[in-house]
């Protein structure tokens, strides 16, 4: 045992003089390599870990949310929709929301305004929202109303850092503060939130609400929660197309290698047999070559992606997510990290390209050493 | 008397070229370089460890963080919210679960999605 270790020490050490004897082209290589291991496993924890957060924050969302449609479009609903829904075997309570955008003509940030019984006099800020106005407790803030003359809110309270994941740009204001500000009339609200007695009845009370209002579409928990599921699936948006551009670098990887050595790399092959190496030893060192390159880029690549996805709070997604918003939640992720997703990203990383690189070495270390050398 | 110079065996890998048996440093006072082969596995072991910090770390975080994570889950609760705010550019991408599927291209007819954002966010299934 003890004569194996000592051989393959030695075959290592051969191996990483080799790969030292051709530094520019296999610096190149890892760098290139540990870019690609960074990308994949930046997508794979972001996504796993808003998945994740998603689903442990929005579980306790609405059951149903009912919104009025007119010509396709999203439109305030008459109160009297809530005494019908109300009417439904199985509704517990029916309740209205108030909410909507409001641009801030002086940050240029869009903030979500939102009536709340917690502030009957005054506003409560998101974190974000507070930061960039750089109000807190007690400072007053003006908004100007659909009417275009500005109104003055006391400031109440201020969110903390840890909701920032829902709450950030949001404002909180009264009902009659909410009406007065956007001119919407009483006995109009924006959408209405029904509780079901029976969890296991919610798609059938959707189906009846839409029955008795058929101008109105329901907005179920699963579906929300499904969204966000579907959202930061590997097959979605931005996400296919950087794992799609981190595949194919890599298959130009394991394709340059599985197509052939170069003529250098044969040649050492040939020496190697001329003086002695058997097949096999030959197959071992290019063996440790490949995985010394592979291991090596896929362990700094994904201590680099845990460390670009959890320490800088996702900074080179940060521009997409931002595009031209001036407000920009800054929330740090929980790292819901698994040995499952580490164990995939060597599986398709380190495995594939230390294959690719025995088979060409293999066909070289069969052929007979003075045909290599000669061509 | 100086010591006779050891074998330079770094471009002779093989077990041939060591003595099968006593040891492969024969001057146990003197102080060898480390040997490539060490080095590597060094630097291997020790990104190893880092990667066993951070799995130590994760575990750490998401155990500390699922308080806050039940506070923000009781504000949804209470507020009823439905969406996260991931970017706030566009209704559509601020509010993905509540939108119309039509709505990145309500701008005027034939518009296209033209909020960075709206590439990271697709419309809900």
């Amino acid at each position: 045992m003890r004569h194996f270790f000592e051989k393959q020490r030695n075959i290592l050490d051969f191996t990483l003089s080799s790969l030292l004897r051709r530094r520019g082209k296999n610096l190149a290589l890892v760098v290139v390599y540990t870019l690609v291991v960074f990308t994949l496993g930046s997508v794979m924890f972001f996504t796993q870990a808003i998945k994740k957060e998603a689903a442990l924050i929005l579980k306790e969302t609405p059951e149903i949310i009912v919104q009025r449609l007119v010509a396709g479009r999203h439109e305030l609903l008459p109160l009297d929709y809530r005494e019908k829904i109300r009417q439904i075997r199985g509704v517990a309570a029916v309740k209205e929301r108030l909410w909507g955008y409001y641009f801030d003509p002086v940050t240029r940030a869009n903030f979500t305004i939102m009536s709340s019984p917690l502030c009957e006099r005054g506003l409560i800020l998101g974190k974000g929202v507070s930061d960039l106005l750089k109000a807190k407790s007690g400072s007053i803030i003006s908004l100007r109303n659909h009417e275009g003359y500005y109104k003055h809110f006391n400031v109440r309270g201020v969110f903390d850092h840890d909701s920032a994941l829902v709450s950030a740009d949001l404002i909180l204001i009264s009902e009659e503060n909410f009406r007065t500000l956007f001119g919407i009339p009483d006995g109009k609200a924006t959408d209405l939130v029904v509780t079901v007695r029976n969890k296991k009845e919610v798609p059938t009370i959707a189906l009846k609400i839409f029955q008795l209002l058929p101008d109105t579409r329901s907005i179920v928990r699963d579906g929300i929660l499904g969204t966000y599921e579907a959202a930061f699936d590997w097959r979605g948006g931005i996400i296919l197309v950087i794992l799609a551009g981190a595949g194919l670098a890599f298959f130009i990887f394991a394709w340059d290698k599985a197509a052939g050595l170069s003529a250098e790399e044969k040649r050492e092959i040939g020496i190697l047999k001329a003086i002695g190496w058997e097949t096999s030893d030959v197959l071992q060192m290019k063996f440790w070559e490949g995985l010394s390159v592979s291991l090596c880029s896929f362990l700094v690549g994904v201590l680099l992606a845990y460390g670009h996805i959890f320490f800088s709070g996702a900074a080179f997604f940060k521009p997409a997510l931002m595009g031209w918003s001036t407000l920009y939640p800054e929330f740090r992720l929980t790292p819901f990290i698994s040995a499952y997703q580490i164990a995939v990203l060597f599986f398709l990383t380190v495995v594939p390209y230390t294959v690719a690189t025995i088979i060409p070495s293999w066909r070289a270390a069969t052929t007979d050493p003075d045909l290599i050398m000669r061509t | 008397m100086t010591p006779p110079v050891a074998q330079k065996s770094a471009s002779l890998p093989l077990s041939y070229c060591q003595p099968e048996e006593g040891p492969s440093r024969p001057f146990p006072g003197r102080v060898y370089p480390l040997r490539k082969a060490d080095k590597f596995l060094l630097f291997i072991l020790s990104n190893l460890l880092l990667l066993a910090l951070l799995f130590t770390h994760a575990t750490l975080r998401s155990r500390s963080a699922l308080p806050a994570l039940q506070a923000t889950a009781t504000t949804v609760q209470y507020l009823g919210l439905s969406d996260l705010c991931l970017s706030t550019e566009a209704a559509h991408t601020r509010n993905p679960c509540l939108v119309d599927r039509h709505a990145p291209f309500q701008s005027h007819p034939l518009a296209l999605e033209y909020f960075p954002s709206g590439a990271i966010l697709p419309p809900p299934k």
